[in-house]
């Protein structure tokens, strides 16, 4: 669908071909944080910290494209408001990694975290392929519903987490802090996944 | 999907002994359907009490929940399935044995339930991940 409002230059090819970049290099950090969350490991923390990094550039050649007159104008600002939320989403999986890096998870809490990466690692995989059926021209219902539905189990086990986080203890006000802003961040992934396949279905839908 | 991912492992339990009426209380403070029945002596066995039991066994009857024993309208014994159990066959089981909720069991303790809600949102989860199937 994406394809039909294109002016048939090069321009909105790349562009579209930077976001699945873009989502492909947020896939395979998540992928990475959820083996960090289960197996530990300095290297997959920088491994994360390098996929941010790519991501970036990644985004900023999205942008750089579509600033120069890819796409329709009226298009223009649901595009990049797309790519800003699959940014500020590989964000958060940065920080997890660091705060993670900084705590040692308590196997009270730990099993909850290990299922949140691993629920964010699928939504991820299905705002890929919604991206694909949106630029293909095909409805993207299912995979809208199945992301809400992955983000209100995350939210349900943050719910459990945050009743059993007093049994975890800490040994000063930093440590604390760190946990509270590892959770903050491993949550807040499945929100900013959720509003980009809102933010790409409304772009689906304006097209109809 | 695993059966392990859709699964709920909070459950919630009361003793047989406990009346309806706490039964009640519990279910709709934590906004659920059904509560796990821990046996209170060795001649009975775990079973399940759901919404359902206590509206046709009790209510619907006029009967005073707070006089009714929870053990009194269980079912049991409960319907276990195994973790590494697929989907599609627990949704079968509860098909055939027309029940809403299973629960799962690793070596003969209850790890978890399984809903209705749960089989529809795994089969969600499902097409949405293989959209052409």
């Amino acid at each position: 669908m994406l394809k039909k409002f294109m002016r048939g230059d090069r321009k909105e090819e790349a562009a579209l071909t930077a976001m699945h970049e873009h989502l492909d290099l947020l896939c395979a950090a998540g992928q990475t944080l959820t083996e960090l969350l289960s197996a530990g490991g300095k290297d997959l923390v920088d491994k994360i910290f390098d996929l941010e990094r790519e991501g970036d550039t990644a985004r900023r050649r999205v942008l750089s494209i579509i600033f120069e007159g890819a796409f329709l104008p009226y298009l223009r600002p649901n595009l990049c408001r797309f790519v800003e939320l699959v940014d500020e989403a590989f964000d958060t999986v940065e920080d997890t990694a660091r705060y993670f890096d900084l705590i040692a998870l308590h196997p009270t809490i730990a099993e909850e975290c290990r299922r949140i990466a691993s629920f964010n690692q699928q939504m991820c995989e299905i705002l890929i392929l919604a991206f694909e059926l949106a630029v293909r021209g095909e409805d993207i219902r299912e995979q809208v519903l199945a992301i809400r539905i992955l983000e209100k189990r995350v939210d349900d086990l943050k719910g459990d987490i945050y009743q059993k986080i007093h049994e975890v203890p800490v040994a000063d006000f930093w440590q604390g802090k760190f946990y509270a802003d590892f959770l903050h961040s491993l949550t807040a992934f499945s929100d900013l996944i959720e509003d980009a396949s809102d933010a790409l279905y409304v772009l689906t839908v304006s097209f109809r | 999907m695993k059966l392990e991912e859709i699964m709920t492992r909070k459950l919630e339990a009361i003793t047989s002994d406990a009346s309806v009426y706490e039964a009640i209380e519990r279910m709709v403070d934590k906004r659920i359907r059904s509560l796990l029945v821990r046996a209170s002596h060795p001649a009975e066995l775990d079973g399940v009490v759901t919404a359902r039991d206590v509206v046709f066994k009790v209510l619907a009857k006029g009967l005073n929940p707070m006089k009714v024993r929870v053990g009194d309208i269980a079912c049991r014994p409960l319907r276990c399935v195994p973790k590494d159990e697929t989907v599609e066959n627990v949704a079968a089981l509860m098909a055939q044995a027309n029940v809403a909720r299973v629960f799962v069991c690793d070596e003969g303790t209850v790890v978890g339930l399984v809903a209705l809600m749960d089989i529809m949102q795994a089969a969600l989860i499902d097409r949405a991940r293989n959209p052409h199937a």
